[in-house]
C-alpha cells in the first residue's frame, strides 16, 4: 500500500518537472494548450482540479463539527482568521468504501469571490502539482456527463509501468451543487 | 268341693282369673255403650237444632241490613249504585240460606211456619223491586210511603216474626232432647254400678274357695314333716286328692315309710350285730341309701381288721400290724391301741433276739438298748443278758492288749526297713539319672565346640571382610572430596557466567534505549519533510499562479519538493531499520533472561551436588568408624571364643568322669537294695502274723 503511493509521487515528479520545463522551454507560444493541475488522491482513485481553483494546501487542524448539516460537511475551522467549511470530498462523491483515514490527508483551500463563503476540500493526499498538454486530456466523455458527475475530463499521465487516469473534477459546478449547505 | 280339688292348681287359678275379666269386659261394654248413645244425642242437637238456629239468626241479621239499605238508598243517590249491588247479593245469600234451611224441618207445624215465611219472603223482595224504580224517578213522597207503610215494612215484620217462631221451635227441640239424653244417661249409670257390684262378690267368693282349696293340705303337709322332725314317724296324710298337693302329700307319705321301715329298721339289725343287710341306692343321686352302705362297710372292715390281728398273734407272727390309714375317728384310735399294745410285747422281746444274734458272732460289747422300755416280767431277761456281755468283754480285752504291743513292734521294724530300702533304690535311681545326664552332657559340650570352631572361623572372616571395607570407605572418602573440589570450581564458573549475562542484558536495554531516541529524531526528521512537502506544494501553487514571474519559482519549489520527498523516504527507511533492530535486540534480552534463569538453576544444583558430596564424606567417615570398631571386636570375640573352647573341653572331660562314677555307684546300691529286701521280707512275715492275731482278738472283743 505505502509503496503504490510513495512510487507515483516520487517518480512522477521528474517527469513533470522535465516536461513543464520542456514545455514552457519548446511551447511558449502555445501556453494556451497546457493546463495546469493540483492532483491529489480519494481512497485508491486519482483525482485533479484546475489549479487556478485552489488557493493553497494546509494540514488538517482542529475542525469543529456544525449540527444540523449533511454528512458531507465536516464542520468548520479557523484558517488565519476567516471561518471556512470543509467538505469531505468523499462522502460527497460517494466514494465511501474506503473508511481508513490517510495520515498525510491535506485540505485543499478552494480560491473565491468576495462574495463566496471560504470552502476547504478534505482529500487523501495531494501529491503533486502538474502541467498536463491537452492532448493528454480526453473530454469527449464531457457532454454526456458533464451534468452528473461533475467530471470535465480524464487525463492520461505516464507513469514507470505504463500510464494512470486521472478524473478532472468539477470543482466549481460541485460547489455551486452544495451551495445552499454552505 | 270334690271337683274342685281334682282340678290341676294352675288351671284352677287361670279360669278364675278369667272370670275375672269376663266381669270387667261386661261392666266396659255397659259403659261404652252409655257413652255412645249420650255422644249421640250430642251430635243430634248440634246438627239439627243449633245449626239452623244459626242460620236463622243470619237471616234476621241480613234482613236488617236490606232494610237499612233501602233507606241509604233513599238517602244518598251518590252510592245508589253500588248499594243496589250489595242488595242484591244479600237477597241472594238470604235466598239461599231459607233454602237450604227446608232440610232441616222436621215437624208439620214447622212446615207450616216455614211456607209463612217464604210466601212473605216473596211479597217483600216484590215491593222491593217497585221501590227501585220509584226513587230513581224521584218521586219522593211515594218513595216515603213505600218505606214507611206497604208492603215493605209488612212483609218484612212477617217474615221476621216467622223466623223468631222458628228460632223458638228449634230450642223448644233442643230442650227435649237434652232431657231425653239426661234420662238415658242415669239409667246407664244404675246399669253400670249393679254390674260392678255383681263382678266384685263373685270374683271375691272365687278368690276364698280357691285359697282355702289351697292352703287347707299344706297346713297338713306342714304340720306332718314338723312331726317327723321330732322323730314320730307313724303319721301319714293319705289324701285322694289329684292336684299337685295330692302329689306332694303322696310323697311325702312314701319318704316317711322308707324312712321309719328301710333306715331305721337297718339301724335296729346293725345294733343287733347283723351285718349282712344291704340298702339298693334308688337313684345315681340317692344320698341315704350310699351313706347307710358306707357305715355298714366301715363297720365291716374294722371287724375284719380286728379279726386278722387276733389270728396272726395266735400263730406266733408279732410283726403283723393294722392298717390305721384304711380308717378314720374312733375306729382308726382302735386299730392304733391294738398296734401299740402288739408293739409293748414286740419291741423288748425283738431286741433280746438283736442282743443275741450280736453275742452269737462274737460281739460281746454289745447290750440291751436301754432305750426300749422294759416293763414287768421282761426287765430279768433284759439283765440276764447284759451280765453274759459285759464278763465276756472283759476277759477278751485283756489278751487283745498283748497282742496290739506284738503287733506295734513289728510294724515299726517293717517301717524302719521301708526307709532304708526306699532309701537305697532312689540313690540307685538317682545315680542312674546322673550317669545319663553326664553323658548327655558330654555329647552338648561336643556339640557346643564344633559351634565355637565355626564361630570362630567366621570371626575371621568377618575381620578380613571389614578390613577390606575399611580400605574401601578411605577410597571413596577421598574420592568425595575431590568432587567437593571440582564442583566448587563449577560453581565459581556459573557464578562467573551469571555476571557476564548480567552486563550483556544491561547493554542491551541501554542500546534499546538509544534506539528509541534515534527513532524520536527520525520522526522529528520525517515531520520536518512533510512539512517541506507541503510548503513546496503551495510555493508550486503560488508560483503558478504568478504566470510566467513564478516561472523560476516552481522550478525551485519542484526541486524543494523532491528533496522533501527524498528526506521523507530515507527517514522511513531509517525507522524500518531501526524497529527490525529493536525487534533483535528484544530477542537477545529474552534469550539473556532465559540464560540466566538457566544459569542459576544450574548453580543450585551444584550447590545441592557440593552439600550431597559433603553428606556422603560424612556418611563414609562413619562407616569407616563403625568398621573400625567392628574390626576390633571380632578380634576380642575371637580372643573369647578361644577361652571358651578351652573351658568347654575341660567341662566335657570332667562330664565323662562323673558318668563313670556315678555308674560305680549304682552297682554298689543295688547290692545293698537287695539285702534289704530280704530282711524286709522276714519283717513282712512277722508282721502279717501279728496282724492276723490281732484281728482274731478284735473280732472276739467286737
Amino acid at each position: 500500500m505505502g509503496t503504490i503511493i510513495v512510487d507515483p509521487s516520487s517518480e512522477i515528479p521528474e517527469t513533470d518537472l522535465s516536461r513543464t520545463s520542456l514545455s514552457s522551454r519548446v511551447r511558449k507560444g502555445k501556453n494556451n494548450d497546457d493546463m495546469q493541475f493540483v492532483e491529489f488522491m480519494l481512497g485508491h482513485e486519482y483525482f485533479a482540479v484546475n489549479l487556478f481553483h485552489t488557493r493553497e494546501v494546509i494540514t488538517p487542524t482542529e475542525i469543529t463539527p456544525l449540527p444540523n448539516t449533511p454528512a458531507y460537511i465536516r464542520g468548520v475551522m479557523d484558517l488565519r482568521g476567516s471561518i471556512t467549511t470543509i467538505i469531505d470530498l468523499k462522502i460527497l462523491l460517494n466514494l465511501t468504501d474506503e473508511i481508513e483515514q490517510k495520515k498525510r490527508s491535506r485540505i485543499i483551500i478552494l480560491d473565491q469571490e468576495a462574495s463566496e463563503k471560504p470552502v476547504g476540500i478534505l482529500v487523501d493526499d495531494v501529491y503533486s502539482v502538474s502541467t498536463h498538454h491537452a492532448d493528454d486530456i480526453d473530454r469527449n466523455a464531457e457532454d454526456e456527463i458533464h451534468t452528473i458527475r461533475n467530471i470535465l475530463g480524464v487525463i492520461r499521465k505516464n507513469v514507470k509501468d505504463g500510464h494512470k487516469l486521472i478524473l478532472w473534477l468539477d470543482i466549481q459546478a460541485i460547489r455551486a451543487s452544495i451551495e445552499k449547505d454552505l | 268341693m270334690k271337683v274342685l280339688d281334682d282340678i290341676k292348681i294352675g288351671r284352677k287359678l287361670i279360669s278364675s282369673f278369667l272370670a275375672v275379666v269376663i266381669i270387667m269386659i261386661i261392666v266396659g261394654i255397659v259403659g261404652y255403650s252409655g257413652v255412645s248413645t249420650t255422644n249421640s244425642y250430642i251430635g243430634e242437637m248440634y246438627e239439627e237444632q243449633l245449626l239452623p238456629t244459626q242460620q236463622l239468626l243470619v237471616i234476621q241479621s241480613q234482613l236488617w241490613q236490606v232494610r237499612g239499605n233501602s233507606a241509604g238508598y233513599f238517602a244518598i243517590p251518590s252510592t245508589r249504585n253500588s248499594t243496589r249491588i250489595q242488595t242484591d247479593a244479600i237477597i241472594k245469600s238470604i235466598e239461599a240460606n231459607l233454602t237450604s234451611y227446608e232440610s232441616y224441618i222436621t215437624s208439620d207445624d214447622e212446615r207450616s211456619v216455614y211456607n209463612e215465611a217464604m210466601k212473605s219472603w216473596e211479597t217483600y223482595k216484590v215491593a222491593l223491586d217497585k221501590f227501585y224504580p220509584i226513587v230513581d224517578s224521584g218521586d219522593t213522597e211515594t218513595s216515603i210511603t213505600q218505606m214507611t207503610t206497604g208492603d215493605m215494612v209488612t212483609a218484612r215484620m212477617a217474615l221476621s216474626a216467622s223466623v223468631d217462631t222458628l228460632i223458638t221451635m228449634d230450642i223448644n227441640d233442643a230442650k227435649n232432647l237434652e232431657h231425653e239424653s239426661e234420662e238415658t244417661v242415669t239409667s246407664i249409670i244404675l246399669m253400670i254400678v249393679i254390674a260392678i257390684i255383681i263382678g266384685a262378690v263373685f270374683a271375691f267368693s272365687l278368690g276364698i274357695l280357691i285359697s282355702r282349696s289351697i292352703t287347707g293340705p299344706l297346713s297338713q303337709g306342714v304340720f306332718m314333716i314338723q312331726e317327723m322332725r321330732a322323730g314320730h314317724l307313724g303319721n301319714r296324710l293319705k289324701m285322694t286328692r289329684k292336684d299337685e298337693i295330692g302329689d306332694l302329700t303322696k310323697a311325702m307319705d312314701e319318704f316317711s315309710d322308707d324312712l321309719q321301715f328301710v333306715i331305721i329298721g337297718g339301724m335296729k339289725q346293725i345294733a343287733a350285730g347283723d351285718l349282712s343287710i344291704s340298702v339298693p341306692p334308688r337313684d345315681d343321686r340317692d344320698e341315704i341309701a350310699p351313706a347307710f352302705n358306707q357305715l355298714i362297710t366301715a363297720i365291716n372292715g374294722i371287724v375284719g381288721e380286728i379279726r386278722t390281728l387276733i389270728s396272726e398273734a395266735e400263730e406266733g407272727r408279732l410283726k403283723k400290724r393294722g392298717d390305721s390309714t384304711l380308717f378314720t375317728g374312733a375306729y382308726q384310735n382302735i386299730v392304733i391301741g391294738i398296734n401299740n399294745m402288739l408293739d409293748a410285747i414286740t419291741t423288748p422281746l425283738n431286741e433280746a433276739l438283736r442282743v443275741a444274734d450280736q453275742y452269737s458272732e462274737a460281739k460281746f460289747t454289745t447290750r440291751f438298748n436301754e432305750d426300749i422300755p422294759v416293763k414287768g416280767d421282761l426287765i430279768a431277761l433284759k439283765d440276764g443278758l447284759n451280765t453274759i456281755g459285759s464278763e465276756l468283754s472283759t476277759a477278751i480285752t485283756s489278751i487283745s492288749e498283748q497282742v496290739s504291743v506284738l503287733s506295734a513292734s513289728s510294724e515299726e521294724a517293717a517301717a524302719s526297713v521301708e526307709e532304708i530300702t526306699s532309701g537305697s533304690a532312689s540313690v540307685a535311681q538317682s545315680s542312674a539319672v546322673v550317669s545319663a545326664n553326664a553323658e548327655k552332657s558330654v555329647n552338648a559340650v561336643e556339640q557346643v565346640l564344633g559351634a565355637m570352631e565355626e564361630l570362630n572361623t567366621s570371626v575371621s572372616t568377618v575381620a578380613a571382610k571389614v578390613e577390606s571395607v575399611s580400605r574401601l570407605t578411605q577410597e571413596a572418602n577421598g574420592t568425595s572430596a575431590s568432587g567437593i573440589k571440582q564442583a566448587a570450581v563449577a560453581e565459581s564458573g556459573i557464578t562467573a557466567i551469571n555476571g557476564a549475562v548480567n552486563d550483556v542484558g544491561m547493554i542491551i536495554s541501554e542500546i534499546r534505549d538509544q534506539m528509541n531516541e534515534i527513532n524520536k529524531i527520525v520522526v522529528i526528521i520525517s515531520d520536518i519533510a512533510d512539512q517541506t512537502n507541503l510548503l513546496a506544494l503551495n510555493a508550486a501553487i503560488e508560483a503558478a499562479r504568478a504566470g510566467d514571474a513564478g516561472m523560476g519559482f516552481a522550478v525551485v519549489a519542484n526541486e524543494v519538493k523532491t528533496l522533501a520527498q527524498e528526506s521523507q523516504g530515507s527517514a522511513e527507511n531509517i525507522s524500518k531499520i531501526i524497529t527490525s533492530l529493536q525487534n533483535q535486540s528484544e530477542r537477545a534480552a529474552n534469550a539473556m533472561v532465559l540464560a540466566t534463569s538457566e544459569v542459576s538453576k544450574g548453580s543450585v544444583a551444584i550447590t545441592d551436588t557440593i552439600q550431597f558430596f559433603h553428606h556422603i564424606a560424612e556418611q563414609v567417615e562413619e562407616i569407616s568408624q563403625n568398621m573400625t570398631e567392628v574390626a576390633s571386636l571380632s578380634e576380642e570375640e575371637a580372643a573369647a571364643v578361644q577361652e571358651i573352647t578351652s573351658s568347654v573341653s575341660e567341662v566335657k572331660e570332667m562330664a565323662a568322669e562323673t558318668a563313670e562314677e556315678a555308674v560305680g555307684s549304682a552297682a554298689a546300691t543295688e547290692e545293698s537294695a537287695s539285702a534289704l529286701n530280704q530282711v524286709s521280707g522276714i519283717i513282712n512275715e512277722l508282721s502279717t502274723i501279728a496282724t492276723r492275731i490281732n484281728e482274731s482278738v478284735s473280732r472276739l472283743n467286737g
